[in-house]
C-alpha cells in the first residue's frame, strides 16, 4: 500500500468527520457466523481522544468533497481547504484491519455530496455491502443518510447498516435557510420518514415470518449544532423531542458549535464552544427520555433557555417546591425520580433497599446519590434539618452555595462531562 | 481470632468457608473472630492459631451447591466476580454476605445495599466489571508474522477470565493470544478451542516489534494518526482525558505509545 498517501487521506477525512459527535456502538446484537466480529449491545469506546470525546468507530468521510455551501460545515464547497477521497476498497481494508486490532466496533461512514446525493448514497451503500457480504464482517456499521437520496437506496442502506442517521444540523427552519440555503428540513426529514416506515414494516413482518431480517437493528440518529444560529433551547429540545415521537428516533445529539469558519452569518471565531450548554441540553434530553419529564416541564415560553449554573432537573424542582419534600421510605419510581441528585440507578437501589430499612441521608450517600442537591428535597422517617430551608426566600442561593463548592461553572470556556 | 489460609482459588475459597462451619462453629460466632487470607509462605510464623485449608472438590461444591440454593446463578457470578478483585479484604466480606444469606434464607439479602459488607460486595463486582469492561476495550492486538495477533495487559484485577466468551466470539477467523503479564498466564484461541497458557517466549513478550507481521508497523502508525486527528484542539480536555483513560493504561495502547 502507499503509506504515506493514505495516512494523508485518513487525516484530512477523520479531520472533517470529527464534528458529527454521534459515536454511540450501541443496539446490535449480530452475531458471528465463522466470519469477523459481532455486535456488543451496550457498545463499546475503544479509545477516548484529549478533548474527552469517546472513539468508538473509525470515523470518516468517504470524500470531503461536496457541491453544498453549508456555512457551518468545514467541508462546504467555498472552504479553501485540501481535498480528498478514498476508495470502496481503501474503507473496507481499513475497517477490517482496525477491527482485527481491537481498535474499533466498526464503521461510521458519511460523505460530503459529490455529483449527486443518490450517487454518494450508493456508494456508501457499496462500502457496508462488501463488508457484510465480502467479508462476512458482523461488527458495527453506522451509514450516513445523503439529504434528498432516493428511498430505494435508504431501503438498501438499512439492510446493510446497524444504525442509519440523518443530521438535521440547524434546529430551526430560519436558521437553515439563512445557513445553508440549499437545504430545507423537509430534505432530512423524508429519510427518515422512510426508515421508520421501514422499521416498522420489518418488525410487522416479523411477526409473521421468523426468518425476515432487521432493517437497521440499531435505529436511527440525528444531530443538531447548538449555538451556529440564535435558537433557544426550548426550541431546541422541542425539535429533539418532535424526532423521538414522531420517527423513533433512539438518539438525538447536540453538538455546541466550534467556530473555526470566518462568516458573518456565524458567531464569531473567537466565542468559543457552548461547551456547558451543550452539557444541559444531554441532561434535558434524558430527563425526556428516562425521567419521564416532558417538553414543556423542562421549558416554556417564558422561561425558554435552560439555566447555566444548575441542571434542569434541579432549576424544575426550585420551581416546584410544592412537589417536595418526597417521602423517601413510600414514594413511588416516578416521583423518586424527580429528585435532584437522584438517578436511575440510584433510584432503583433506593427502591431496593427501602424494604430493609428506613434510609438516612448516608445510605443515600453511599448509594450514590448527589446528596448536596438531594438533601434539600427528601424526607425521612428521622428528622432531615435540611428541610427547613426549602420555603426560604433565599433558597436558591443556599443550594448553590453547596454545589458551587464543588465546581466553578463558567459559561463556556470550561468543559464538562457530557456522559 | 483464628486465621485461614488457603490457595487463592475460589474452590480454596469455598472449601474455607465449608470448613468455618463444619470445624469452627462459625454459625454461631461472630463474624470478625475469623480471618481468610491468600497463603503465603512463611505466614504460619504472623499469626497465632493459623490453619491452612487445603482445598477439596467436594467441600467446595457443597457449599457451591447451598450458595445456589440461597443467591441463585447471579448471586454466585457477583461473588465470583468480587473474588477476582484479588483484594486482601475480599474473603472476609464474602464470608460476612455469606452468613448474611445463612443467617436470612427467605430475604434476597443481595439486595440489602444498607448492609456495609452488601454495599461492599456490590462496589468490588462494579470495580471489577469496570476494568472487565475497560479490558475489553483497551486490549490491542499486534499481529505478529506467525499470523497471530497477541495482546498484553496488566489489568488492575483478574480479569482475563472474565473477558474470554467476548474475544472467542468476536474474533473466530483470526488466531489470538491474550496475555496477563503480572499475573504471567495467557489465553490461546486457534479459531476452534481457546487454551490456557503459562508462558510465552520472554523475547517475544518483552520486544514484540522484532516479530510483527509485515504490515502491521503500518496499520499501528494509521491507527495513531486517525486518534490524532479526530480530536477538536479547541475542546481539549486533558482532565477529562486521563479520567477515562487513565495513565496504567497507556503502556499498551497503541495509539498513545510513542513513534
Amino acid at each position: 500500500m502507499d503509506i504515506d498517501r493514505l495516512k494523508e487521506k485518513l487525516n484530512i477525512l477523520a479531520d472533517a468527520a470529527k464534528y458529527d459527535v454521534s459515536c454511540s456502538s450501541s443496539g446490535s446484537n449480530r452475531k458471528n457466523n465463522n466470519g469477523l466480529g459481532n455486535g456488543s449491545v451496550s457498545g463499546i469506546c475503544h479509545s477516548f481522544t484529549e478533548d474527552g470525546r469517546c472513539v468508538s468507530l473509525l470515523k470518516i468521510l468517504l470524500t470531503n468533497h461536496c457541491i453544498y455551501d453549508c456555512a457551518y460545515c468545514v467541508s462546504r464547497s467555498s472552504n479553501d481547504t485540501q481535498r480528498a477521497a478514498f476508495t470502496v476498497q481503501e474503507v473496507v481494508d481499513l475497517t477490517i484491519n482496525f477491527y482485527r486490532r481491537n481498535y474499533i466496533e466498526g464503521l461510521f461512514l458519511s460523505s460530503g455530496i459529490f455529483k449527486n446525493p443518490d450517487f454518494t448514497m450508493e456508494r456508501l451503500v457499496r462500502v457496508a455491502k462488501k463488508l457484510r457480504e465480502e467479508h462476512h464482517f458482523n461488527g458495527y456499521i453506522h451509514l450516513k443518510l445523503i439529504p434528498k437520496a432516493s428511498p430505494e437506496l435508504v431501503k438498501e442502506a438499512g439492510f446493510y447498516a446497524d444504525r442509519l442517521s440523518i443530521n438535521l444540523e440547524i434546529p430551526t427552519e430560519s436558521g437553515l435557510r439563512l445557513l445553508a440555503p440549499e437545504k430545507k428540513h423537509a430534505d432530512m426529514i423524508s429519510p427518515m420518514r422512510v426508515v421508520r416506515n421501514e422499521i416498522l414494516t420489518y418488525k410487522e413482518s416479523k411477526k409473521k415470518i421468523k426468518s425476515t431480517p432487521k432493517f437497521a437493528r440499531a435505529g436511527q440518529s440525528s444531530q443538531l449544532i447548538v449555538g451556529a444560529t440564535q435558537e433557544s433551547d426550548y426550541q431546541i429540545i422541542q425539535v429533539a423531542n418532535k424526532l423521538y415521537q414522531n420517527y423513533g428516533l433512539r438518539r438525538v445529539y447536540y453538538s455546541g458549535y466550534v467556530p473555526m469558519l470566518k462568516d458573518d452569518r456565524l458567531p464569531a471565531t473567537t466565542s468559543g464552544v457552548p461547551a456547558v450548554r451543550e452539557n444541559r441540553l444531554y441532561q434535558a434530553d434524558w430527563l425526556m427520555r428516562f425521567y419521564g419529564f416532558t417538553v414543556d416541564e423542562i421549558l416554556d415560553k417564558s422561561n425558554p433557555n435552560l439555566d447555566l449554573a444548575m441542571d434542569p432537573k434541579l432549576a424544575w424542582a426550585m420551581r416546584h417546591r410544592d412537589q417536595f419534600p418526597v417521602p423517601i421510605q413510600t414514594a413511588p419510581l416516578n416521583i423518586i425520580l424527580r429528585i435532584p441528585g437522584v438517578g436511575l440507578r440510584s433510584a432503583y437501589k433506593i427502591l431496593n433497599a427501602r424494604r430493609f430499612h428506613n434510609l438516612t441521608l448516608d445510605h443515600l450517600k453511599k448509594i450514590g446519590v448527589a446528596v448536596n442537591r438531594a438533601k434539600y428535597f427528601i424526607a425521612f422517617v428521622a428528622n432531615n434539618d435540611n428541610l427547613k430551608y426549602i420555603n426560604t426566600e433565599n433558597f436558591k442561593q443556599i443550594v448553590q452555595s453547596s454545589l458551587r463548592s464543588k465546581k466553578n461553572i463558567t459559561q463556556t470556556s470550561k468543559q464538562m462531562s457530557l456522559l | 481470632m483464628i486465621t485461614l489460609a488457603y490457595d487463592q482459588s475460589f474452590a480454596g475459597f469455598l472449601t474455607v468457608i465449608f470448613e468455618l462451619y463444619q470445624r469452627f462453629d462459625a454459625g454461631k460466632q461472630l463474624t470478625n473472630c475469623f480471618n481468610i487470607v491468600k497463603y503465603r509462605k512463611h505466614q504460619d510464623d504472623l499469626f497465632e492459631n493459623f490453619f491452612l485449608i487445603t482445598t477439596d472438590a467436594d467441600k467446595s461444591s457443597r457449599v457451591e451447591k447451598k450458595l445456589m440454593q440461597l443467591l441463585g446463578s447471579q448471586g454466585i457470578k457477583q461473588l465470583i466476580w468480587a473474588f477476582l478483585s484479588e483484594d486482601k479484604k475480599i474473603e472476609n466480606c464474602l464470608f460476612s454476605v455469606i452468613r448474611y444469606a445463612i443467617d436470612n434464607p427467605k430475604q434476597d439479602v443481595l439486595k440489602n445495599f444498607a448492609h456495609p459488607d452488601v454495599l461492599q460486595l456490590a462496589k468490588w463486582v462494579k470495580s471489577v466489571r469496570r476494568e472487565r469492561h475497560r479490558m475489553i476495550a483497551f486490549v490491542r492486538f499486534e499481529k505478529m508474522d506467525s499470523d497471530v495477533f497477541l495482546a498484553r495487559i496488566e489489568p488492575d484485577f483478574n480479569v482475563l477470565p472474565l473477558i474470554i466468551k467476548h474475544f472467542k466470539s468476536r474474533y473466530k477467523n483470526q488466531k489470538w493470544i491474550i496475555y496477563d503479564m503480572r499475573r504471567q498466564y495467557g489465553v490461546f484461541s486457534d479459531m476452534q478451542i481457546t487454551y490456557p497458557i503459562e508462558s510465552i517466549d520472554d523475547q517475544i513478550l518483552r520486544n514484540s516489534k522484532k516479530y510483527f507481521s509485515a504490515e502491521e508497523i503500518n496499520y499501528q502508525a494509521l491507527w495513531k494518526d486517525y486518534f490524532n486527528s479526530v480530536n477538536i484542539k479547541e475542546r481539549n480536555n486533558p482532565k477529562l482525558h486521563i479520567k477515562q483513560l487513565p495513565r496504567r493504561y497507556w503502556k499498551y495502547l497503541t495509539e498513545k505509545l510513542p513513534v
